[in-house]
């Protein structure tokens, strides 16, 4: 086979009309065939898809179902026993959780800072107030208030007491006023209060 | 200026088809789309092709004789009295208007109906000048039913037609084919002889296309048994009528050194012809042969495979 360059020729042609309207309308078909495919794919697709999003729905929705299933027997078996917890047992509860007072650490402490020579008599707690009363032999010094200020601050500084009771105070320091019985004693007693305390 | 545009064939086969009522003229080209071309086989078959069923069944003999599917693209011309071809300075247009102003320019001196027939134009470059600036405009034109026609039994042959020449535009075609595409600074002749009508064309690549129909009934003067005597005053005549053409270009166009006439066609064996317009015109005359040229030696035949070729050639475009 020989070939050879094409010579540049006369190109009129006496249909280039219809041929360009068949190539434009072959174009227009294949645009809309390839348009109609996309839309069809793209909605079958969107089919896909929201079958698939109602599925996952139903699954939460079957295991939500089941889950209220499980708590309705629950509730049936605790209602035969009845053993129903109200409000105010809740309430209770929550009180006695974040509201008691744990006086075992309270009492520690107290007696833990407390100056040698010195005795608790007595104590009450009443209104959100802790009064502590007793007495003490104090030294040659006389220094007894000093040891009782030193006392009260140390139960300032302690976490386990003043977590509870944020003020202390001194409210007597005195020597015991029947000399005839034990002259050298001093009575002393000192209050404490929590946050929630009010003054009556 | 150049006239003519680049080919740009795009890959695969080209068929080109011709006819007249004597003979269909098929010729298959390979094309690599990068302008590389050669035939790979040409077909003649005989019969008589006056009517649409012959012509129909004639179709279809091609169509299997080349092995065509019917994807490839098929380039055919019309010819006979309804058809039209010329070169004229004209100013451009938008297309719509172009077209409408051509039509009635056409209409001065086609002698067939314009309204009903179809058109197409190529604009070949800007004037020199001395137009007013106007382009050099190639226009055809056929009657809208001839088109039809053919292209209805074209099709109903199966056979899928890309491009739709017309006969006067296609022998420029084959000339310029026959020139290798190359320039040439002085027109060229071609004078495609058929059974009835012959077909003269010059054109040049610095000079207008020219084309001219001469009643030369080859078919009788060629016979067997026609008169010897008849047959040269008719060889004769129509010689003269060449010369007297190549002398009007001359005048009108003011450009001379025509380099030779070239023959296509059939009837093209007898040295009779050759003889005769060799002696009218003073130029030498030879046969083209486009698939000899291109080296398909095996059925090579001077003149009668030429724009059958040729059409395939140009393409569709």
């Amino acid at each position: 086979m020989i070939a050879q360059p094409g010579p540049a020729l006369y190109r009129l042609n006496l249909i280039r009309e219809l041929r360009e309207k068949e190539i434009k309308s072959e174009r227009k078909r294949r645009l809309t065939l390839i348009l109609g495919f996309g839309c069809f794919g793209f909605f079958v697709l969107s089919l896909l898809y929201s079958g698939m999003t109602i599925w996952q729905m139903e699954g939460v929705l079957t295991r939500e179902e089941k889950k209220v299933k499980e708590l309705h027997q629950e509730y049936q078996k605790y209602a035969a026993a009845k053993l129903i917890v109200d409000k105010s047992d809740l309430e209770l509860l929550s009180d006695l959780q974040g509201k008691g007072i744990f006086w075992t650490k309270k009492l520690v402490a107290i007696a833990k800072h407390l100056p040698d020579n010195y005795s608790i008599i007595d104590f009450s707690y009443e209104n959100n107030q802790l009064k502590v009363s007793g007495f003490g032999y104090p030294s040659p010094r006389q220094d007894q208030l000093l040891v009782l200020d030193e006392y009260l601050n140390k139960l300032r500084a302690d976490s386990t007491f003043s977590d509870t009771f944020k003020k202390l105070q001194l409210n007597l320091a005195d020597r015991n006023a029947d000399r005839n019985v034990d002259p050298g004693r001093i009575n002393f007693q000192f209050s404490a209060v929590t946050s929630t305390w009010k003054a009556q | 200026m150049v006239k003519r545009s680049i080919q740009t064939s795009n890959p695969g086969v080209t068929v080109g088809i011709e006819y007249d009522h004597l003979a269909i003229r098929a010729a298959l080209l390979n094309t690599d789309g990068r302008g590389a071309f050669s035939v790979a086989k040409v077909v003649e078959i005989r019969g008589e092709y006056g009517e649409d069923r012959n012509l129909l069944e004639g179709f279809r003999q091609v169509k299997a004789k080349l092995g065509l599917s019917g994807r490839d693209s098929v380039v055919t011309c019309l010819s006979g009295k309804q058809v039209f071809a010329t070169q004229l300075p004209f100013r451009r247009l938008g297309k719509e208007e172009m077209e409408q102003a051509l039509r009635l320019e056409l209409r001065k001196t086609v002698h067939f109906e314009v309204a009903t027939s179809t058109l197409d134009y190529q604009i070949l470059g800007e004037d020199d000048g001395s137009n007013g600036g106007a382009a050099q405009v190639l226009v055809a034109l056929a009657a809208t039913a001839l088109l039809n026609r053919q292209l209805g039994l074209l099709e109903k042959a199966g056979l899928k037609v890309m491009a739709v020449d017309v006969l006067p535009v296609a022998i420029a075609n084959t000339l310029w084919a026959w020139k290798a595409g190359g320039e040439s600074h002085h027109p060229l002749i071609a004078v495609h002889i058929g059974p009835q009508v012959s077909t003269i064309v010059i054109d040049g690549e610095y000079s207008p296309f020219f084309t001219r129909n001469v009643y030369f009934a080859a078919e009788d003067v060629f016979a067997p048994n026609a008169n010897p005597v008849d047959r040269e005053k008719r060889i004769q005549a129509l010689a003269e009528e060449v010369s007297r053409s190549v002398i009007f270009y001359e005048k009108n166009s003011e450009v001379t050194g025509f380099q030779e006439v070239l023959l296509l066609g059939d009837h093209l064996e007898g040295a009779a012809l050759m003889d005769k317009l060799q002696r009218q015109t003073g130029l030498p005359v030879q046969a083209m042969d486009l698939a000899g040229k291109t080296g398909m030696l095996r059925e090579s035949q001077p003149g009668r495979f030429d724009l059958a070729v040729s059409l395939a050639l140009r393409g569709e475009a």
